[in-house]
């Protein structure tokens, strides 16, 4: 299979349900065997797509493709990928052998080839001896597995997984995500992820499509929209932003100053805003540094007004002149005091932090 | 508190002893010894008149043989009749909203409405129905009736397991390649058999023990048991009514027992 030729497109995809818009015209291009994942908060349409994909939802307008051929038509049943639902939906009459066999049984295998395969899948997700039990007397974790395992025992061409981690507690995640990566790469398939969990996103994902009220607002590496946002919406769900408001006073190539209370902040200009437009820096909370001297170079004067330590970490509250208030965040080890109400400087490297455009409806 | 639990205890003392004092009664003089023809006085223990309604002088045979055969069939096609109702319409009906779901609500209203009517109101329109169809009082018109009155519980039931399942496994079933029929039978009905189950016994207590409807359709020659209890009480409660209504009752409590066991373990 070639690499530059994307396993699954979905090409103008448009959903209403009544009146409400759930899909906006979405385009995307899978590639074989990449981990992609759309993010997003709740209702902006992420699991609308999964299921557009999935044929559980017809499109109103646009193409679903998959390895070149356009499978609108299909009904769930004929098309060669498998959702992981959110809730699971593990068949509470049948035990985990079962569950983990039906979709060989439905496609008329043979017994054999069902023992067989039911047993690599269930040793590829490292669920081995709860064969026999029935799917309300496993943990949250092992039941996580065998959905895992029923979908992944078909080789769908892409494996389609609507939050699958949502009711699993912070510890069995991060621990989930390890395992979703090796079962990807021993698998070679072809993920395609939903969540609204961000850290999530940046864990797991080769790319990451970033959505918003039925539309994609950026698609890249976790590390392009981190460190480089194209709008507010996502600077501030990715991350830990501090937004400092103001309006483009001068705009050359990569390089621009914004004019914010009263400062002038020099700072890189990936996006090319123009001259005079309203704009907001994104300074990441962990990437705006803070001291009692002034460094070489740029920074802006403030005063300490709140201080807290968390587990190692420091994060102060750090008041401009102008009354704008960032957060900064710093591994405690070795670093100089700065309690409440010190004057100090504070300063980010000007090449890394993103200008965003400010647009109307981020008013709201 | 004290006080409102003694006051709670005597009312619910009288409460069962208002609900169930006659039924006690017919259970106890089913083993009256005396032979008055509507006994009023327990004169003693005896097994006679269970003896004598088994060696069945009074056609008691051919009621119970009737009642069994309707119980049967009207069972049977009301099982498969709510099922189907039921599935069809969650499946017609999913998710849809507005003028629909009004539909839905409304079919579902209608289709209950058999247990809502008066039972005299019923009869006398299948008498009338009947009639004018030109079918013959008897075994068939007793089925169909009957048929009628017990597809309500068995639609209720399924359709209200049917919600409470919602339909995630059905989609699960399709999207790991389960054409709608295959979904229907390897999800969809294992997951609701309890319910049919219980539907079905819910059902058959109903069919066994009904007399207005039976009364009105059943015509001259064919008799049920309640038809047959009536018939024989016009002189008076004989001994071995008594003894024929505690079997009945015993029949009737156990499949409303097995019915409720049925849906509580496995709706747990």
């Amino acid at each position: 299979m070639d690499d530059k030729t994307p396993i699954l497109t979905l090409r103008g995809i448009q959903k209403r349900f009544g009146n409400v818009e759930a899909l906006g015209g979405i385009d995307l291009e899978v590639m074989p065997g990449e981990f992609l994942t759309l993010l997003g908060p709740s209702g902006c349409g992420k699991t609308t797509a999964l299921r557009v994909i999935a044929g559980l939802e017809n499109p109103d307008e646009g193409q679903v493709i998959l390895d070149g051929q356009v499978i609108n038509d299909l009904p769930p049943e004929k098309r060669p990928v498998n959702t992981v639902f959110q809730n699971l939906a593990l068949f509470p009459h049948m035990n985990v052998e079962k569950n983990v066999g039906y979709g060989l049984r439905i496609r008329g295998a043979e017994k054999k080839e069902i023992a067989t395969r039911v047993k690599e899948a269930l040793a590829l997700v490292k669920l081995e001896g709860v064969e026999k039990r029935m799917p309300d007397q496993l943990s949250g974790g092992q039941k996580q597995r065998v959905a895992l395992a029923r979908s992944l025992v078909l080789r769908p061409r892409v494996l389609l997984l609507d939050e699958p981690l949502s009711a699993l507690d912070m510890h069995l995640r991060r621990h989930m995500h390890k395992e979703l990566k090796r079962m990807q790469r021993e698998l070679g398939i072809t993920f395609l992820y939903i969540t609204h969990d961000q850290e999530e996103a940046l864990n797991l994902s080769d790319r990451i499509a970033l959505m918003e009220s039925g539309r994609f607002v950026q698609l890249g590496t976790p590390k392009e929209l981190y460190d480089a946002p194209q709008s507010r919406f996502a600077a501030t769900f990715i991350g830990q932003s501090n937004l400092i408001r103001g309006v483009v006073e001068s705009a050359d190539g990569e390089r621009a100053v914004l004019a914010a209370n009263g400062m002038k902040l020099p700072c890189a200009n990936k996006n090319g805003l123009k001259e005079g437009s309203e704009a907001a820096l994104c300074v990441r909370v962990e990437r705006l540094y803070y001291a009692l001297e002034a460094p070489d170079g740029f920074s802006v004067p403030g005063m300490v007004v709140e201080h807290e330590y968390a587990g190692g970490v420091q994060r102060a509250v750090i008041e401009l002149a102008g009354g704008q208030r960032l957060t900064a965040q710093r591994q405690a080890e070795n670093k100089q005091d700065c309690p409440v109400g010190s004057p100090v400087h504070a300063w980010w490297d000007t090449a890394s932090a993103a200008l965003v455009p400010w647009e109307a409806q981020d008013e709201k | 508190m004290k006080k409102n639990g003694i006051w709670a205890k005597i009312y619910l003392v009288f409460l069962l002893v208002l609900m169930y004092l006659p039924i006690v009664t017919v259970v106890l003089f089913s083993f009256n010894a005396s032979t008055a023809r509507t006994p009023t006085v327990f004169t003693g223990f005896t097994f006679r008149w269970y003896g004598e309604l088994f060696s069945d002088k009074r056609g008691f045979g051919d009621a119970l043989q009737n009642t069994l055969l309707v119980g049967l069939f009207s069972v049977c096609l009301s099982t498969l009749l709510g099922t189907l109702g039921a599935v069809g319409q969650v499946r017609a009906f999913a998710k849809k909203n507005g003028l629909a779901a009004r539909a839905s609500a409304f079919i579902e209203n209608i289709a209950i409405l058999p247990i809502m009517v008066p039972e005299i109101i019923l009869g006398v329109a299948f008498l009338l129905l009947f009639s004018a169809l030109g079918l013959p009082s008897g075994m068939l018109t007793l089925v169909l009736a009957h048929t009628t009155f017990c597809v309500p519980y068995v639609y209720l039931l399924v359709k209200s397991r049917l919600a409470t399942i919602g339909d995630e496994y059905v989609l699960a079933a399709r999207d790991l390649g389960a054409s709608p029929m295959r979904a229907l039978s390897t999800v969809t009905l294992p997951l609701v058999l309890p319910s049919v189950f219980s539907g079905a016994l819910l059902a058959l207590a109903m069919s066994l023990d009904d007399f207005v409807i039976s009364f009105f359709v059943a015509g001259a020659d064919t008799t049920t048991l309640p038809l047959k209890v009536y018939s024989s009480v016009r002189y008076g409660v004989s001994p071995q009514i008594n003894a024929l209504c505690t079997l009945m009752l015993v029949v009737v409590f156990v499949l409303v027992g097995l019915s409720q066991m049925v849906l509580h373990k496995k709706n747990k």
